[in-house]
């Protein structure tokens, strides 16, 4: 519960996720147990109305399993997912319907995303139509609507996926989403296959769209400039735990935690060549199928101590409204 | 560390108005044209642009990589002879030995047949004279040159059981087996996370410095330009709009182009919170009109940039040593600062 007693819009608490990991032939008749790859290892997460919640970390990290899980195109395995204060894993029928009108994913590849038999006109009229958004026959005029709302031509939809470029295309992947007047948006790395002078015009549309509509958003990436320049708030993944959340800016200009301090460290910015010959981090993520005891991050932190190795740190709030996981980070008592 | 460097040694590898042209509709329209670069000894060459841009085709055109349907005309000089004329025993030669690539995606350009080890050993048998043995320590030695832990036991691996950054080491890896001194990168750490990308980018700025690498690197993150590379050419619709020194081009671009690249960065917001976004797209290579190609997207763009063909060339009033820049209008953007 927030202080003024509303429900946040989505409130994530301890989602794990793990995924049955494939046995060789080999490793069956030998009898081998199988394995399980951990995803999502007790996420817990905020999004308020009308607020960008930016999640980052490299690839692995589970951020994408964890869009797939507010969507429901996976199930948890534990923890839950409320939207208004109602337990997402225990809606049925209508409520489920609602539920998934409301929060609407944009995945990264548009191209794949859209049916590339049905014009643009039909994929929209589709989802509007289905559920029961307009009459059939009020659904061109809502069509051409949307085209404009995302800045597309009127005749965009008589055309077909593969005559539009990237932009384009990610365009029309967001007019489908709005279609369906969710109240929140989950985009899924939805510019990292887009140049940087259209991915700037799309960066516009979004900031434009939440304005303009209210739209609460989730934004999935691992471009650090993007989401600095996008986000109110932004949580950090590694390896299937939030080991930061905090106000976008003072995360940025502050991290708390030592792996955050090495992504960012690692980012290349313009204008500032190191021209140094040693990396921000070294080593590599470890396997999912076998997490490093106590902190995950510890193998590779360079400030890891014996503590670090054995317990697991959880992530706590500090005064700030910074949540940090990690034993060394100020205001922990010493243990 | 110093990157304008003030002596200017011999170019090794000279391009002198490379064009690549594909068949389409009525004739033959070309997708790079009139590219020329020069690249020397131990040095760093980002090339710059969108995609489609032609930075890629240039890349593979100076190794002549390129399908039989693209034709290319101008002159690609290394070391003095032109690689466009040379004959396939001499390509061979070249190829591996000289000068080598390194791949966007490692999983695709590495063989998932062959072992690590294999595939080193491929390139070795092929260019030298050493025998089992001696391949077999040369390669261990490759693997431990790119960072690969283990080497001795990686060897036997085949590619689909190392991790991302490590499949892109042993690429690297491949490409350095007989010591070439050029290699051309293709956006290789693209696919990469960030803090891989960074391990990659250091790895190949100590590469260039223990062995005196000449690199021509191909990528569109102008972050990755601004880490790594000594100079920079811009590229926009198959042509080279701007190029000098990085630190130049990005602090003060003379090219409307680049200008809009680097607003339209996140982090360069303008007042109002929104992006300065570089309006419409790039032209299609068969549907070009005459002028400057970026002139219906180009703020700035006059009534003589739809007519004139602007060509690069120094720009007058400019203080820095081999800045030139594509733009009828460059003086203007002089008198603006030249700021981005």
């Amino acid at each position: 519960m927030t202080p003024t007693g509303h429900p946040p819009l989505i409130e994530v608490h301890g989602l794990a996720k793990r995924f049955a990991v494939e046995r060789g032939l080999i490793e069956r008749l030998a009898g081998r147990p199988r394995r399980q790859a951990a995803a999502l290892d007790g996420v817990s997460l905020r999004l308020e109305a009308g607020e960008t919640l930016a999640i980052v970390g490299e690839s692995g990290c589970g951020k994408s399993t964890l869009a797939r899980c507010l969507v429901r195109l996976h199930s948890a395995d534990e923890g839950s997912i409320a939207y208004l204060g109602h337990d997402v894993g225990l809606m049925r029928g209508e409520e489920l319907r609602d539920y998934r009108r409301h929060v609407q994913m944009i995945f990264q590849d548009p191209y794949s995303s859209l049916n590339p038999r049905m014009t643009v006109g039909q994929t929209l009229s589709e989802a509007i139509v289905v559920n029961g958004l307009r009459p059939r026959a009020e659904a061109p005029a809502r069509v051409a609507e949307l085209l404009d709302l995302v800045n597309l031509p009127p005749d965009a939809a008589t055309r077909y996926p593969r005559e539009f470029s990237g932009g384009q295309r990610q365009r029309i992947g967001i007019a489908r989403a709005l279609a369906l007047e969710p109240s929140c948006i989950i985009a899924d790395e939805i510019l990292s296959a887009l140049d940087v002078s259209v991915q700037a015009q799309i960066i516009n549309l979004l900031i434009s769209l939440q304005k303009r509509l209210g739209l609460s958003m989730i934004f999935v990436s691992h471009d650090l400039r993007v989401v600095r320049f996008l986000s109110h708030r932004v949580a950090v993944m590694y390896l299937g735990r939030v080991v930061e959340e905090g106000e976008t800016e003072a995360v940025f200009s502050a991290p708390a935690h030592p792996y955050t301090r090495a992504l960012l460290a690692a980012a290349p910015e313009v204008g500032l060549s190191r021209g140094r010959h040693d990396s921000a981090m070294t080593g590599e993520l470890p396997s999912p199928m076998n997490l490093p005891p106590g902190c995950v991050f510890h193998p590779r932190c360079p400030l890891a101590t014996g503590l670090c190795r054995t317990e697991v740190p959880w992530l706590l709030g500090t005064e700030t409204g910074r949540s940090v996981a990690c034993h060394l980070a100020p205001g922990r008592a010493p243990r | 560390m110093e990157r304008e460097r003030h002596e200017t040694p011999p170019a090794v590898l000279s391009l002198r108005d490379l064009t690549v042209s594909l068949p389409g509709g009525a004739g033959r329209f070309d997708i790079v044209r009139g590219v020329s670069l020069d690249l020397r000894r131990g040095e760093i060459l980002g090339l710059v642009g969108e995609s489609g841009s032609g930075k890629s085709l240039t890349l593979k055109a100076i190794m002549r990589l390129l399908p039989g349907a693209m034709q290319t005309r101008g002159s690609v000089i290394w070391k003095g002879q032109d690689v466009l004329a040379a004959d396939a025993g001499t390509l061979r030669r070249l190829r591996g030995a000289e000068m080598s690539m390194i791949f966007q995606e490692p999983m695709t350009a590495l063989n998932p047949v062959l072992s690590i080890g294999r595939q080193i050993d491929e390139s070795l048998k092929a260019h030298t004279a050493l025998d089992r043995r001696a391949r077999h320590r040369r390669a261990v030695e490759l693997l431990d040159l790119v960072g690969i832990p283990s080497a001795e036991r990686r060897l036997r691996d085949y590619p689909f059981r190392f991790s991302g950054g490590m499949r892109q080491r042993a690429m690297i890896a491949i490409a350095l087996a007989c010591d070439p001194q050029l290699v051309l990168a293709d956006e290789p750490t693209t696919a990469l996370d960030v803090t891989i990308q960074d391990q990659i980018l250091q790895l190949l700025l100590r590469l260039r410095d223990e062995l005196g690498l000449s690199v021509i690197f191909v990528t569109h993150d102008l972050g990755v330009v601004s880490e790594i590379c000594d100079r920079t050419a811009i590229m926009y619709a198959g042509e080279i709009v701007e190029t000098g020194a990085t630190r130049t081009v990005l602090s003060a671009p003379l090219h409307p182009y680049t200008q809009g690249l680097l607003r339209s960065m996140p982090g360069a917001a303008s007042a109002d919170g929104r992006l300065n976004a570089i309006p419409g797209q790039p032209p299609q290579p068969a549907a070009r009109a005459p002028g400057c190609a970026f002139a219906p997207r180009c703020a700035m763009a006059g009534p003589a940039c739809s007519v004139t063909d602007p060509v690069l060339g120094p720009v007058l009033g400019s203080v820095r040593a081999g800045h030139a820049s594509a733009c009828l209008r460059a003086t203007d953007l002089i008198a603006e600062g030249g700021q981005p």
